[in-house]
């Protein structure tokens, strides 16, 4: 026994594994890791065709205008219904004002410092969905060619306020008498609503001001008919007309590119190279621009012989002094996409994981700004059958609720060596 | 025989899984080929430097030469286990490292089948590799440092079935059928800081192979001396090997398609010289040398040559009666050796020469013996950019007896 006690002791202790240094000199590696950043990657620009805009439960309305992404106006549409007492004016009743009233959702694009001016249409054509079960960025629908409010402010989307308009006195008198006289009208929603189509917000191209979020849930959005009384004592009457149908609320998005590096960009979903748009890529929401990365070299690398991958990384740098009023997103995503420039699936990396950017911000000189992308298990699944597929690019943009719901915008700077691909191997 | 079967099953149950595979060595030289070549001697021969090529095989098992087994007391079971722990020192002109292994190394059992033929069966380590080191190196490209890890393990066993015949009064010659089975494991990790970036290479090396070795042995009598004259002998054997190399990175791994490295048993052979007296004396020298070709182990470095071991051994007793007691029954024992070991690196042989002394204790009634022996050396030098190892050896060692075939035809 004591034997075997001894025995277990030694198989035990010989079991300890400490560091050591000594012996390095003799040993002859069977690899070792190297790291080659020389592959190209390219940027370009796509516009794609249209963006969905609809039920995304927010108006951005107004107009702004620089020269890096031109003029971005952006309006909306909307339905309204009927009020719940729409049955209760009596003849006697005395119309007041009507208004509407919107309130901020905090989002805000360009500078707030300055004017906006809003126009209010009453829709002719009743807001219909596409087959697809959207509205988009691209999608109109006629108005009256004379606005039933206009409004010009400074906006404070961070006040957590809102902002009531005046509509013209005719409109709410005509819907007045409506009630009062029970008509037909007022009795069903569709009927209203084939008597009022809608609204249409309409910013002003001659403001260059911002472009606004304010709240479109259903119920959030109130035409309201003040009116009284007179009994014993005056009673105030109140109707409200709600946002209806949020679903088809929408926001069309329109762009201007002239007189700026855009100017190139006349197709929609074209890849633009970088080098036709002063050496940069551009992605903005709202109006759909989307920067694509291509490597069109990468299957050098399967020349590389005893060569097996360990981690690609992406560097990506956005312009300097692109992002002095506009903040750059902490966090950018990578789409597959293909030589038609469709948005594929996000990117994901070896344990499924959607693949997100470091973010690296130089404060004092803005040259070492850059997000860094794991695209390891992106460039070795394409790499898996010998063969790297060239169209097979990757699209640069924001989470899709900031491409749809924002105008959020990003320069990147596509000189040479500005934009890398770091692949780490080992040659062995 | 009960307990031996006990002793067996226990040692089966410890340590046979570790012995069969994994021999503990902590060597930077064991990281060429196939390692460090052990000695193939029990805890008696250790005592004596490893000498026992002439030595015959009587109250224990010397499995130097094959032919030792004939001199096995025809009514004993000998068993022998031995259990080694190994302190080094390993230095250079600029690092210090110390480091302690300990494992069982063998396992071995041996009886007389009648007058002229006895046999001996068990498992011997042939070769081990054991190793840990760690260093840094530069990412090509990147200009970083990351760090490498190099680690090494396992070695070759030797099972083997030996056999001795004895012809004649004073002639015995034997054979030994030997199975080389081993398994080398060498992983190289690479990784960078805050593990960025890891990535690790394993490289397994079976090994397998069948050989021979032979023995001769002859006794003659001259004056009050006895005198032994033995030669052993081995032909060189490439091994048979099947490797497998893959680098893993995250969930992904590849098979590499790598040189196979050379696994040989070189061509060997020794003489040996003994005498012994009625006095209790006993002195050994053997001479072997290993025949190793101009062998590419896929090292720069590393050049083969033909290694050469010199031992010499001496015992005294003064244990002559049952009746002896005390420390009149203890086998006292001294032995050095000096081993040019075959490697040559970077035009710097590599040497080794050690001393030591060692004690032989009976236990209990039956001549089981505790064998215990010291062995302090060094390998190496420290010039030329190569590690001195400076070691000391402690060796335990137990020879069973079983009057086995005494009971046997009793019962």
């Amino acid at each position: 026994m004591l034997l075997i006690s001894i025995c277990w002791l030694c198989i035990t202790c010989s079991d300890d594994l400490e560091n050591f240094t000594v012996g390095a000199d003799f040993l002859e590696s069977e690899a070792d890791l190297r790291m080659i950043d020389t592959f190209n990657v390219s940027l370009s620009t796509v516009l794609i065709d249209s963006l969905p805009t609809s039920y995304i439960d927010s108006f951005l309305v107004g107009n702004y205008e620089d020269d890096v992404f031109g003029r971005v106006t952006s309006n909306s549409y909307f339905e309204l219904g009927l009020p719940a007492s729409a049955g209760s004016v009596l003849d006697d009743d005395f119309f007041d004002s009507i208004t509407i009233s919107l309130s901020y959702t905090g989002y805000s694009y360009g500078d707030t410092t300055r004017e906006i001016r809003l126009d209010f249409y009453r829709l002719l054509d009743e807001l219909e969905l596409t087959e697809s079960g959207y509205l988009y960025n691209t999608s109109s629908f006629a108005y009256e060619s004379a606005p039933i409010a206009s409004h010009i402010f400074r906006p404070t989307p961070s006040s957590n306020d809102s902002v009531e308009i005046t509509i013209n006195e005719s409109v709410g008198l005509e819907i007045f008498e409506l009630m009062q006289s029970n008509d037909e009208i007022m009795e069903s929603e569709s009927a209203f609503l084939d008597y009022f189509k809608g609204i249409a917000i309409v910013a002003d191209t001659n403001y260059n001001g911002s472009i606004i979020g304010f709240n479109a849930e259903e119920d959030q959005v109130m035409v309201r008919i003040y009116g009284h009384r007179i009994e014993e004592t005056t009673i105030n009457l109140l109707y409200e007309f709600p946002l209806i149908s949020a679903e088809k609320q929408f926001n069309q998005i329109i762009h201007k590119f002239d007189n700026t590096p855009l100017e190139r960009i006349t197709e929609r979903d074209v890849a633009v190279p970088a080098s036709e748009l002063e050496n940069k890529s551009y992605s903005q929401g709202g109006i759909g621009l989307m920067t694509k990365l291509e490597f069109p070299t990468m299957n050098e690398f399967l020349l590389y012989e005893n060569a097996f991958m360990i981690k690609a990384m992406l560097i990506i740098r956005p312009a300097r002094l692109s992002y002095n009023i506009f903040d750059l997103p902490e966090s950018i995503f990578l789409y597959n996409t293909d030589k038609n420039n469709t948005i594929g699936d996000v990117l994901l990396d070896e344990e499924g994981n959607v693949v997100t950017p470091s973010f690296y911000y130089d404060e004092i000189y803005g040259e070492e700004t850059y997000y860094t992308f794991d695209v390891t298990n992106f460039l070795k699944n394409e790499l898996s059958d010998n063969y790297f597929d060239t169209e097979h690019g990757l699209i640069l943009t924001f989470s899709f609720e900031e491409y749809l719901c924002s105008l959020k915008r990003i320069v990147f700077e596509a000189e040479a060596y500005s934009s890398q691909l770091k692949i780490y191997y080992v040659n062995y | 025989m009960n307990r031996i079967l006990f002793v067996l099953l226990g040692l089966y149950v410890a340590g046979i899984g570790n012995l069969l595979f994994s021999q503990s060595t902590r060597s930077p030289y064991s990281i060429f080929a196939e390692g460090q070549i052990e000695n193939f001697g029990t805890g008696t021969n250790h005592a004596m430097g490893g000498t026992g090529i002439a030595f015959q095989s009587q109250y224990y098992l010397n499995n130097v030469n094959p032919a030792s087994y004939s001199g096995i007391d025809s009514l004993s079971f000998l068993f022998e286990a031995g259990l080694f722990g190994n302190l080094t020192r390993f230095s250079t002109g600029d690092y210090n490292n110390t480091h302690f292994t300990a494992n069982l190394k063998y396992l071995v059992m041996g009886f007389r089948f009648n007058r002229w033929w006895a046999t001996s069966f068990g498992i011997l380590p042939y070769s081990s590799v054991g190793y840990k080191i760690s260093t840094t190196d530069i990412i090509e490209g990147d200009l970083t440092t990351y760090f490498k890890t190099y680690e090494g393990s396992g070695g070759i066993n030797k099972f083997f079935w030996g056999h001795s015949i004895k012809p004649f009064r004073n002639f015995s010659a034997g054979f030994s059928l030997s199975y080389y089975l081993g398994s080398i494991k060498k992983t190289e990790t690479g990784s960078t800081v805050n593990d960025y970036i890891t990535y690790s290479i394993v490289r397994t090396d079976k090994v397998h192979s069948l050989n021979l070795d032979y023995g001769v042995q002859y006794a003659f009598r001259l004056g009050d001396y006895k005198y032994f004259i033995g030669a052993i002998f081995t032909d060189n054997k490439n091994m048979d090997t099947d490797m497998k190399c893959t680098i893993s990175y995250g969930t992904d791994s590849v098979d590499l398609e790598k040189e196979d490295v050379y696994f040989y048993v070189p061509r060997k052979f020794g003489i040996g010289l003994a005498l012994e007296n009625e006095s209790g004396f006993k002195a050994g020298l053997d001479y072997e040398k290993h025949f190793w070709p101009g062998t590419s182990f896929n090292n720069s470095l590393l050049k083969t040559r033909d290694s050469e071991r010199y031992s010499i051994g001496l015992e005294y007793t003064p244990y002559k009666r049952r009746s002896d007691k005390g420390w009149k029954r203890i086998f006292y024992r001294v032995g050095g050796s000096y081993y040019k070991t075959y490697l040559v690196i970077d035009e710097t042989p590599v040497n080794s020469a050690s001393f030591t002394l060692g004690a032989g204790i009976p236990v209990g009634k039956e001549l089981n013996m505790m064998n215990l022996s010291l062995e302090a050396g060094r390998t190496g030098a420290r010039n030329n950019g190569l590690i001195r190892e400076d070691f000391l050896v402690f060796h335990v060692n137990f020879t069973l007896h079983d009057t086995w075939f005494i009971k046997y035809k009793f019962k």
